[in-house]
């Protein structure tokens, strides 16, 4: 049996030739990968039941891979021959599934069974391997597709079409995946949910098999040891998955041990509610614990020795969980509880879902008329190639009924992604059909015209016969076999050959043709010639952006439901002229209430970059036929050119509707002035722009649409007064994902949908982005590109808040890690470490009450050396110590205080109080100064002891005397050279909080005397203060009408600033709304101005 | 009219009132006819200015007493305009160099070269120099006191400078080993009060010694202090009385008051109303080592010895690293928080001890 291994192997090697050098170093990795203890566990079964935690570990692998490992498996027992195979595994599917035991005590020993097959296998393998590519070195490799989610499970590609089968197993072997941890679990998720499936099947086998089970139940463990050395697809894309992990922790350095923990029982819990109590909980066990299985094996990996600690820490995670799950009882309450956490879950989900994953991917076939007369159908999850209303169109086209709730009378129940579990167990209850998308596509290309079986008959013949296509529809071809077949083509490059070969074969049909194993034939030969469907193929110079442009209101991705944007925009539009011609009378809405926009004459659209604003109302426009006049930032939008040249095209018509047949029936509105980017209306040019667009959307004639990304923004205030607000949130991930899936089938790009997923998170959801950097993909045909795509990511520009939200918050911690935590610090290094400050006592932090001030404490003290950090880099340049401030003032204060923001999270209050704190200190400077020939002290002892005294000198006679006093004030006023100017500024600085006002309490008449008298008397003063004083004067007068003169002023007059900070907290502090922005932005700026000292002593020496 | 502190204010040296055997050394030291640089330093309110006015009047005469002002303007390299206030005689200039802040370098550069170059007018029946004047030159950048280093030697021939510290610590030990050093100890609890009672003599008053000395202990030693404080309580309540309120100043009140808070709670929500109450100190522009001194006197009063010393030196370490830092309110939060954490603990420790 090695022997018939290795000889596949050998085949594949040949074909791939020396060129594919990755190959053999993956296949390098996988000896490695194969332990010691692992072989010798396999030969004695006897050791393997003690309870260590090592025979944990191999349970959980064999158990869930059981099924697909023994289709496959059996049939190479003897010979290689692909036929056998094929008749192998069909045998194979009855007595696997009665190794499947639903008694705990059978678990055991058929996981035995199956893990020690696996190991000989590998190890077989190995050897083969060796022999043939033992010299070659390991390189990085990076493959897109994973091997789980190509082989997952379908057995049918070897005997349908054994060579591109052969390609894939040997991509398995390729792939090795150097990808983050996430994407993995992501992997991990997908490969349960298939597991899923095979469980249910392989639960409903069990009643049938039950009695053999019983006979074989010894037999399988001697048998299946002395069988051995076999090859496990399923098991090895497992290891696969598992490799990705590894290395991911590797890669990353720090263990997201938690997350992945958390993740995994995630999964349990989901398992185990979808299956409810009819499944045996072994399905579950296995799942996880196949995690720890292969992390073992790469334990003994000289490669990963980096991880190891790591990994062990995972093993005996993972114990503790199989522990947990054997305690977990069925209980039925608990269940029930369960259940309907589950339902809200799969709720969510379904919000959540995409549409179909590769649209236009498949040929709709053309059947005979009414083909499906008198069948009927029910549609249950996300199709692989057709929207929910395609498929209902087809159904529909050719004579078939469609349902919405499963019955008896329900003949198919056509399956897809993320189906219905209460439609499933309906339907597995009534035994109705289920079919998959591909299936129905047959069904139409086979059946005859008009024939209208009735469900019955097939019912009844369906008994047995069930079983076998209901597998088959759990083995139908997942998106990525499409794409990583495509990927594989490529990859080999040079072998031409191979190369033709796969891309010949569509390998849908090779899975339908499999399903039906006569019509297969046929089968492949009509699916030999591949046409798009629904994309019309225009001409490869366009740019994708252009190219794949919505052309109709469906195709904007995001915004298909009734309650999108793009419909209500549609409808505002649709009846803008109905609400406006006078005939309604409107009354404006409440800004909170929902409402269909009819009051408004104008529509704001704001939303970020790439989410199709200008495209939503452009096909909008199309879809009513209506003009749009367009004038977007590279148009002057000044005031005069609105009211001269924009209000004259308001009230014109456009030629079109003259060149237009005749019978336009809808003369009054036949154009819409869209107004893109008007944020971006700023500057000289524009001036006066937005007033007058205001004023124009108050007596326009036609609709006016206005664009912007920025809706919070200032200058859009007053004209969202005027619109009707409608906010574009970005796609969802799986929206973008489906969209951009198809578009990758119809570019020819392969890409996996990890690479994808990520692509798309790297541009924020962009969706315009992900467009272009795929078109970039598409011109670099090379696989490296792809692989350098990964690593690329944009980095998305956090805000202080967010900076600071995730700082602080537990949850954000766990997948972060010590880089992840400085680089929030990097955001903006200015401001972070003051909103750190400002924030940390609003923290709650994850840590034992009675340590809780300790731990403040301690924030408190690194958030000192903070400081003294920063202080050293400002005052001598030493911007390499950046890092190391990031440390203190972010990291380490955000790990002390981890846990979860209590308090509203405040802009520093440090710029402010710096601020009044620097007004103050030149007030007193300027009473130090002016009272300096008099008083001889310094500006500390005027502060310190005279300030009260002096204040209460002047205004103790006022308010004792009224009116008398002034003569006295005026006399100490005199002495101490002291201005009107300097009492208030000497008032104001020696008032302490919780302290009265003297002043408040003069009389104004008192005051006004005093006042008067004062500038009477007019003495001289030895200093020269006119400048001063109109500067004062000026500024006060400025201060309520306009605060950017103020800035100015203050910048002016400021003289003592010690760093940038205090200049921009002059700003921030006038200007509270745009306070942040400004502050990052001035920050930068004023750095310059603050070094001049570094400057000024070069140039002394 | 003015503030009695200014009103009876020594104008030479004969009439200082205390520290007399050093006011005779001056004036001896003066008629000598020339002298080193001088350093004048001592605590607040000791009377530092008075009797470097009084060295000034006794060199020149009563010419140095006709002050004014001008204001004068600097460049920095980086092309910002600077503007500083002197106050001058024909024979002296006084300048504050930190008035400009982190420019100061640029002050004494450029200005005291400036002053320093030129040679007196009418040499005959003068002294061929000229005094420049520097306050608070404890509060100079160390550029500053770099610049400074050259200037005094080169100068020499030209002028003398008079530097006024509060503390020598914070001046270069160049700088101090350039100067003769001149210690203004503050004044005793007993000369404080024979002042006091003198004033009110003057002003025709009468004041209970008991009182007197009740001020002068209230204001530490600080005669410019007592003073006010004197006539504060004068304008309170006259005629004095033995147990009258001296009112303390607003801002070490407050410090107190601060402290009790802190004394009451310890919790991450008390230390942030405590953060509010330390921003307002700062924002008055109190200094922060006497924030740092009033809450500490304020804070070990409830604890006991060991944990006196312990606290005492946590804030030491935190003023220390305060004075290389750039924002006051990080070190002295977390003082304030590190004093909760220890005195959190101690309370609890000897709570359950207690049980």
């Amino acid at each position: 049996m090695s022997k018939a291994i290795t000889s596949y192997f050998q085949v594949i090697s040949s074909k791939k030739g020396t060129d594919s050098s990755s190959v053999s170093n993956n296949n390098k990795k996988k000896r490695h990968q194969v332990s010691d203890e692992d072989r010798e566990k396999s030969v004695s079964p006897a050791k393997r039941h003690k309870p260590t935690k090592r025979t944990s570990k191999h349970h959980v692998l064999s158990d869930s891979e059981s099924e697909v490992t023994e289709v496959k498996e059996k049939p190479r027992k003897g010979k290689s021959s692909d036929r056998e195979k094929s008749r192998g595994e069909k045998g194979a599917a009855g007595s696997k599934t009665s190794r499947i035991s639903p008694k705990p005590v059978k678990r055991n020993k058929k996981r035995h069974v199956l893990s020690d097959s696996e190991d000989e296998v590998v190890e077989v393998k190995e050897i083969s391997k060796k022999a043939e590519y033992g010299e070659k070195e390991k390189l990085p490799l990076k493959k897109i597709a994973t091997a789980a989610d190509v082989f997952g499970n379908k057995p049918v590609k070897r005997i349908e079409a054994p060579k591109p089968s052969k390609k894939l197993m040997e991509e398995d072997d390729d792939f090795f995946f150097d990808d983050k941890l996430e994407a993995v679990l992501d992997q991990l998720a997908t490969a349960e949910t298939e597991l899923d499936r095979k469980a249910e099947t392989s639960s409903k086998k069990n009643e049938n098999d039950n009695r053999k089970k019983q006979s074989n139940g010894n037999a399988s463990i001697t048998g299946s040891s002395k069988e051995g050395r076999k090859t496990s697809k399923v098991t090895r894309s497992s290891e696969k998955t598992m490799d990705d992990t590894v290395t991911g922790i590797n890669e990353d350095g720090q263990v997201p041990k938690k997350t992945m923990r958390n993740l995994v029982k995630q999964e349990l819990d989901d398992d185990h509610k979808e299956k409810g109590s009819d499944k045996s909980p072994e399905f579950e066990t296995s799942k996880f614990i196949e995690v720890p299985h292969s992390n073992k094996k790469t334990t003994e990996d000289a490669t990963y020795q980096k991880g190891i600690s790591k990994i062990e820490i995972d093993k005996t995670t993972g114990q503790k969980r199989k522990r947990s799950i054997e305690d977990d009882d069925p209980d039925p309450y608990e269940a029930l509880i369960q259940k309907k956490k589950h339902n809200s879950a799969l709720y969510q989900q379904y919000l959540q879902r995409g549409g179909a994953r590769h649209p236009g991917s498949k040929e709709i076939p053309t059947g005979a008329n009414n083909c499906l007369a008198g069948l009927s159908f029910l549609i249950t999850g996300v199709l692989d190639s057709l929207e929910r209303d395609e498929v209902d169109d087809l159904i529909k086209k050719y004579g078939g009924r469609l349902l919405h709730q499963v019955s008896k009378k329900t003949d198919y129940v056509i399956l897809g992604d993320e189906p219905g579990p209460a439609k499933l167990e309906k339907a597995k209850k009534l035994g109705v059909k289920m079919i998959s998308e591909d299936e129905l596509l047959e069904l139409i290309r086979t059946r005859p015209a008009g024939q209208g079986t009735s469900l019955t008959d097939d019912k009844h013949h369906a008994g047995k016969e069930k079983k076998l296509p209901s597998k088959m529809k759990r083995k139908t071809p997942e998106p990525e076999t499409l794409t990583s077949s495509k990927l594989l083509s490529s990859e080999t490059g040079n072998s031409s050959k191979l190369n033709s070969e796969i891309s010949d074969i569509d390998p849908k049909s090779l899975i339908s043709g499999y399903s039906g194993t006569t019509k297969s034939s046929e089968v492949l030969q009509s699916s030999n010639v591949p046409t798009m469907v629904h994309v019309p193929c225009e001409t490869d110079s366009q740019v994708w952006v252009e190219k794949y442009k919505p052309k109709n209101m469906k195709q904007i991705i995001g915004q298909q439901g009734d309650k999108s944007n793009a419909h209500k925009l549609y409808n505002w539009l649709k009846n803008w002229q109905k609400n406006h011609s006078g005939d309604v009378k409107l009354t404006r809405p409440s800004p909170w209430a929902q409402h269909d926009g009819s009051f408004f004459k104008a529509a704001l659209l704001s939303g970020p970059p790439g989410v199709g604003k200008t495209t939503t109302v452009q096909i909008v426009c199309n879809a009513l036929n209506l003009d749009a006049i367009e004038f977007n930032a590279s148009d002057t939008r000044s005031k005069r050119l609105l009211k001269e040249e924009v209000s004259e095209l308001l009230n014109n018509k456009s030629m079109k509707s003259y060149f237009a047949d005749g019978n336009n029936k809808k003369p009054d509105l036949d154009h819409v002035l869209v107004m893109d980017e008007v944020d971006g209306m700023a500057g000289n040019e524009d001036r006066g722009g937005l007033q007058e667009l205001i004023a124009l959307i108050k007596t326009t004639s036609v609709p006016v649409i206005c664009i912007c990304n920025d809706r919070n923004h200032p200058k859009m205030r007053t004209l969202s007064n005027y619109t009707f607000d409608l906010k574009f949130q970005k796609p969802g991930m799986n929206q973008i994902r489906s969209a951009m899936l198809s578009i990758c089938f119809k570019e020819k790009i392969e890409i996996s949908k990890d690479d994808l997923s990520q692509l798309i998170e790297s541009t924020n959801c962009d969706v315009r982005q992900v467009l272009n950097h795929l078109s970039l993909l598409a011109n670099n045909s090379s696989i490296d590109e792809v692989s350098k795509t990964r690593k690329c990511n944009k980095d998305l520009r956090l805000g202080p808040w967010d900076v600071v939200q995730k700082v602080f918050t537990f949850e954000a911690h766990k997948t972060m890690s010590i880089h992840d935590k400085s680089n929030l610090f990097f955001h903006d290094y200015n401001i972070a470490p003051l909103f750190v400050q400002e924030n940390y006592l609003g923290v709650t932090p994850n840590c034992p009450k009675d340590q809780l001030l300790e731990t403040v404490a301690n924030a408190a003290e690194s958030l000192v050396l903070g400081d003294l950090v920063e202080n050293s880099i400002r005052r001598n340049g030493t911007w390499t110590l950046l890092p190391m401030q990031a440390c203190y003032s972010s990291v380490i204060p955000g790990t002390l205080m981890a846990g979860n923001i209590s308090r509203q999270i405040m802009f520093p209050s440090w710029l402010g109080q710096n601020s009044k704190r620097g007004k103050f200190d030149r007030l007193l400077q300027e009473i130090t100064m002016h009272t300096r020939l008099a008083t001889s002290s310094s500006k500390d002892a005027i502060n310190l002891d005279y300030l009260k005294h002096l204040r209460d000198a002047v205004v103790k006679p006022l308010v004792d005397n009224g009116a008398e006093g002034t003569a006295t004030a005026l006399n100490v006023m005199n002495y101490y050279h002291l201005l009107r100017e300097d009492l208030d500024s000497l008032t104001e600085v020696s008032l302490w909080p919780g302290q009265h006002d003297p002043m408040q309490a003069l009389e104004s008449k008192v005051k006004a005397a005093f006042t008067r008298a004062f500038n009477k008397s007019a003495i001289m003063r030895p200093y020269a203060f006119t400048k001063g004083t109109e500067k004062k004067k000026r500024a006060q007068s400025v201060y309520s009408e306009d605060a950017l003169e103020l800035e100015e002023e203050e910048e002016a007059s400021e003289e003592d600033e010690d760093t940038p900070a205090v200049n921009v907290k002059t700003k921030t502090k006038k200007t509270p709304a745009a306070a942040d922005k400004k502050a990052a932005g001035t920050s930068g700026v004023k750095k310059k101005s603050s070094n001049p000292r570094a400057g000024k002593s070069k140039a002394n020496k | 009219m003015s503030l009695w502190v200014d009103k009876y204010r020594p104008t030479n040296l004969g009439k200082l009132d205390y520290h007399i055997e050093q006011a005779t050394r001056l004036v001896n030291m003066v008629q000598e006819g020339d002298f080193p640089h001088l350093l004048v330093y001592g605590p607040p309110g000791a009377g530092k200015r008075t009797r470097i006015m009084g060295i000034i009047k006794e060199l020149y005469g009563s010419g140095a007493e006709k002050l004014r002002m001008e204001s004068m303007n600097f460049e920095t390299p980086s092309r910002k305009k600077l503007e500083i206030m002197t106050i001058s005689s024909n024979y002296h200039i006084e300048v504050n160099p930190s008035d400009v802040g982190m420019y100061d370098r640029v002050v004494v550069m450029d200005l005291i070269k400036t002053v320093a170059q030129t040679h007196q007018l009418d040499a005959t029946g003068q002294r061929e120099f000229k005094i420049v004047l520097l306050t608070n030159v404890d509060q100079l950048t160390k550029d500053a006191q770099h610049a400074l280093r050259r200037t005094m030697e080169k100068y020499m021939a030209t002028c003398r400078i008079i530097l006024c510290a509060n503390s020598t610590s914070r001046v270069l030990p160049a700088i101090r080993s350039r100067c003769l050093g001149i210690r203004i100890p503050a004044p005793k609890i007993n000369e404080i009060t024979t002042i006091l009672e003198s004033i009110c003599k003057r002003e025709g008053l009468t004041v209970p010694h008991e009182l007197a000395i009740r001020i002068a202990e209230a204001s530490e030693r600080n005669l410019r202090r007592a003073i006010l404080m004197l006539e504060a309580c004068k304008v309170q309540q006259y005629p004095f009385t033995v147990n009258q309120n001296i009112a303390e100043l607003d801002w070490k009140v407050y410090i107190q008051n601060t402290a009790k808070l802190i004394i009451a709670e310890q919790s991450p929500k008390k230390l942030l109303e405590v953060r509010g109450r330390l921003y307002d100190l700062l924002t008055h522009c109190i200094p922060c080592d006497l924030i740092f001194k009033g809450l500490l006197q304020e804070l070990v009063k409830n604890c006991d010895l060991e944990l006196k010393t312990q606290i005492a030196t946590t804030a030491a370490e935190y003023e220390h690293r305060m004075h290389h830092g750039s924002k006051a309110i990080f070190h002295l939060e977390a003082f304030v928080a590190r004093f909760m954490a220890i005195y959190k603990k101690f309370m609890e420790t000897s709570l359950e001890a207690f049980m």
